[in-house]
């Protein structure tokens, strides 16, 4: 992130993700209910002192506890790039399963194929042999526009840089999501606009809503965007090494969000280098040369990832 | 629906879209002004051609019009026809003092002539206005001279033709003379003429040459004085700066049009053979005026219809029957020519929006490359993103048309206070009444005209973005992303 934090300084006090208790403990993070980490969320947001609305953060469908059931499953994902003169095989036969609710990291040295894998998981490329089944169709074999609604509605992607649209307000660029075409949020633009500003109440920048993104600091941004790509209410969330722009306290923010996100029953693929980082998943997948090299479940799955030490537990 | 929202956002907040409405502006005002010029050209052209023509013309073919009275009779009897008038038409030399000008002779019969065209609104002088020699004439005196081509007399001792009168055994003619005929008359700034130079009550020389229709050059050209009663302005030039209007038997008699007994042959020696039989009078045209809402093409084929019967009864050449717009089409049409060669050239220059509209957003698509790429990414379709940079483009087309016409009209409408204006601080004056015969600019605005210019505008400026837009629609989400 070039633009320095402005001086309003991250966090804000008023994140309401503060208020979290500091140190949930494993037994109710590996089985989080569908009301507790999150349930005093929209108190930052005035507006969602309705009592019949529900937290904007929770996942459609509702909340998991374990994950259960197959939500998406890859099998003999394959996928190379011309580069120059000659091919580079980037994945090559790689097999993914993520579960409804579950939270998946995915590590792996630079050009393991981790980013590629997210890409096709996210419908933003097609693989050239293999398959990705998401509600029983495969991503593969979808036309253009089908993908494009599934970008749309079912998968919300956050990147390592934000990639906020400078002219929009922080509102307006989550709200952006939701206007993208059908497949979105239904209901017509109030309800856009609302739900738009309870995320961004959700994610402590109700305050904010107005202002640039120029005009955030790097961790607000990455907040937005996080906002941004749950406006849809996404199936699973994809999130490319979010945290790897950040200081390690913005960084330990945005994971405090990723983990209310999952305790709140989203299913989430994380793409991270950081060993701590993926602690906050329940599941560690690790590529090598383009294959999946190892796969842990994560047995103090609970804390944020960073400060918490994680026991791996080799599948492979 | 984000369109809309980006749209809105980047007209508010970059300068270049507002550059490429702003060529979209000065194009559409530019196009709309010159055609609104040479529209209103054309329609003041065509107002002052009409003027001094009757709306269809009866012309004889291989002779005069013989038994043109009965034509015509049977002309006014059709319900398209509302009145007619026959004139000869002729050839002479307009002297006056040392000064020598061919004319065109039209002899007419001013009280018929109005009811077929609105020849007493040409008249210039009144008779308060021109100054004569020793005073001046008696108001509406010279309107009433004109408008019926005879000398009237005046009350009291000021009889302004007396002097002539009393030069010959007869009155001469009175004739009116198209105002630019008179070598005197020079228009100031305003376009007005001088009163003080006008011929009216003015004697002059007139030199008619009559056909030789024994062809034995035994006619000879006669030369006889006649009186200026007044001048007429039709305003188009052609006819302002040739036409004299002579009384209609005058003429006849000196183009040897009257009814005449003649001999039909002559030997080597020019010595008439036969008995002479009698040639009837004849008239060079009749001038129709056609009923109110009559459609010209039908009014012109009934008349084709009773001229082609009158023809096989007279034993003569069908009589050929035009419009007045055929009449002065080749003048006309140039003038249309012109005005289209000058509106494509426009046209073509106003490509340049276009192109100003395509690089104008070719720039914004390679700026906002990682914007269009994160779009794509969360699900916006390429259809949408195309369709997003087309109501960019038509979002400028329509804001710059808009400016543009709503300057051009109120530059049109303001033309003449404009051009005064200038002509008052900066002493220039673009449109000058000396040059261009019409006193002020004659713009028009044409509402369908102008209206298809500014639609014209609109579809350029989407044209100018459809380039960009397919550009845009293929950017690659995962390369745009991966590489900002």
């Amino acid at each position: 992130m070039s633009d320095p934090p402005p001086p309003s300084a991250d966090p804000p006090k008023a994140d309401p993700l503060k208020a979290d208790p500091p140190a949930a403990d494993a037994a109710s993070a590996k089985t989080p209910r569908a009301d507790s980490p999150n349930a005093d969320l929209p108190k930052s947001d005035p507006s969602s002192a309705d009592p019949p609305k529900a937290d904007p953060l929770k996942a459609d469908p509702p909340a998991a506890t374990e994950p259960t059931g197959v939500l998406l499953s890859a099998e003999g994902l394959a996928k190379s790039y011309r580069v120059g003169g000659s091919r580079l095989e980037v994945l090559r036969g790689v097999d993914f399963e993520l579960k409804h609710g579950e939270f998946v990291a995915v590590m792996g040295r630079s050009g393991s194929g981790k980013s590629t894998l997210l890409h096709l998981l996210g419908g933003l490329d097609r693989p050239d042999a293999g398959r990705i089944v998401i509600d029983g169709q495969d991503l593969a074999k979808l036309p253009k526009r089908a993908l494009d609604r599934y970008r749309r509605g079912r998968v919300g992607l956050v990147f390592q840089q934000h990639h906020l649209l400078p002219e929009l307000s922080a509102l307006d660029n989550v709200r952006i999501a939701g206007m993208l075409g059908r497949g979105g949020v239904a209901g017509g633009r109030k309800v856009v606009a609302r739900r738009a500003g309870e995320l961004l109440a959700s994610v402590g920048l109700a305050d904010r809503a107005g202002h640039k993104p120029s005009k955030l600091s790097g961790g607000e941004r990455q907040r937005v965007a996080i906002a941004r790509s749950l406006m849809n209410k996404p199936a699973v969330l994809l999130a490319d090494e979010p945290t790897g722009n950040l200081d390690a306290e913005t960084a330990e923010d945005v994971m405090k969000l990723f983990h209310d996100l999952h305790a709140n029953g989203q299913a989430v693929v994380m793409v991270t280098h950081d060993t701590a980082i993926a602690g906050a998943a329940q599941r560690t997948i690790t590529l090598a040369q383009g294959r999946l090299a190892k796969s842990q479940d994560t047995q103090s799955h609970g804390g944020t990832g960073l400060l918490g030490d994680a026991q791996w537990t080799d599948d492979l | 629906m984000y369109g809309w929202l980006l749209i809105s956002t980047y007209l508010r907040r970059k300068l270049a879209p507002l550059f490429a409405a702003l060529a979209v502006t000065l194009c559409t005002f530019m196009v709309v002004t010159v055609i609104s010029v040479m529209s209103g050209f054309i329609e003041e052209l065509r107002r002052s051609a009409k003027k001094l023509t009757g709306d269809l013309i009866v012309t004889g073919l291989g002779g005069p019009l013989t038994d043109y009275e009965a034509l015509s009779g049977r002309l006014v009897a059709l319900p398209d026809i509302d009145a007619a008038t026959p004139v000869v038409r002729g050839f002479g030399l307009l002297q006056i003092g040392d000064f020598a000008k061919p004319v065109a002779l039209v002899g007419v019969r001013p009280g018929e002539l109005d009811r077929v065209m609105p020849y007493v609104e040409t008249l210039l002088w009144d008779g308060t206005e021109t100054p004569r020699r020793g005073g001046t004439f008696p108001p509406g005196l010279l309107r009433q001279a004109g408008s019926t081509l005879t000398l009237p007399d005046a009350p009291g001792d000021d009889d302004p033709w007396g002097w002539l009168v009393e030069q010959g055994a007869e009155p001469p003619p009175a004739v009116v003379i198209g105002v630019e005929v008179n070598p005197r008359h020079t228009r100031d700034e305003a376009g007005r003429y001088d009163p003080a130079n006008a011929l009216s009550g003015w004697g002059v020389s007139l030199i008619v040459a009559p056909p030789d229709l024994t062809q034995l050059g035994e006619r000879k050209p006669a030369r006889r004085r006649v009186v200026v009663v007044n001048e007429f302005k039709s305003g188009l030039y052609q006819v302002d700066e040739q036409t004299v209007f002579v009384p209609f038997d005058w003429l006849q008699s000196a183009v040897e049009m009257q009814e005449k007994n003649f001999f039909p042959e002559y030997d080597e020696l020019g010595r008439p053979l036969g008995d002479p039989v009698v040639r009837p009078a004849g008239a060079s045209e009749l001038l129709l005026k056609t009923a109110p809402g009559v459609d010209l093409s039908a009014a012109q084929r009934a008349v084709e219809v009773v001229c082609a019967a009158y023809a096989a009864e007279a034993g003569v050449f069908t009589p050929r029957v035009t419009t007045w717009e055929q009449q002065h089409g080749r003048f006309l049409s140039a003038v249309e020519n012109e005005r289209f060669l000058i509106v494509m050239l426009f046209v073509i220059v106003s490509g340049t929006a276009v192109v100003m509209v395509a690089s104008t957003f070719y720039m914004i698509v390679l700026e906002k490359t990682r914007d269009i790429g994160l779009l794509r990414a969360i699900g916006a379709s390429r259809r949408s993103v195309t369709g997003m940079f087309l109501g960019y483009g038509l979002a400028i087309g329509v804001i710059g048309a808009g400016l543009g016409v709503t300057g051009a009209v109120v530059l049109v409408t303001q033309l003449n206070p404009v051009q005064d204006w200038i002509a008052a601080t900066f002493g220039w004056r673009m449109w000058d009444p000396r040059t261009y015969f019409f006193d002020e600019i004659p713009a028009r605005i044409n509402a369908v005209e102008t209206g298809a210019i500014a639609a014209g505008a609109v579809v350029s400026s989407v044209l100018g973005a459809v380039i960009p837009a397919v550009f845009a629609a293929r950017v690659d989400p995962i390369r745009s992303l991966r590489y900002e």
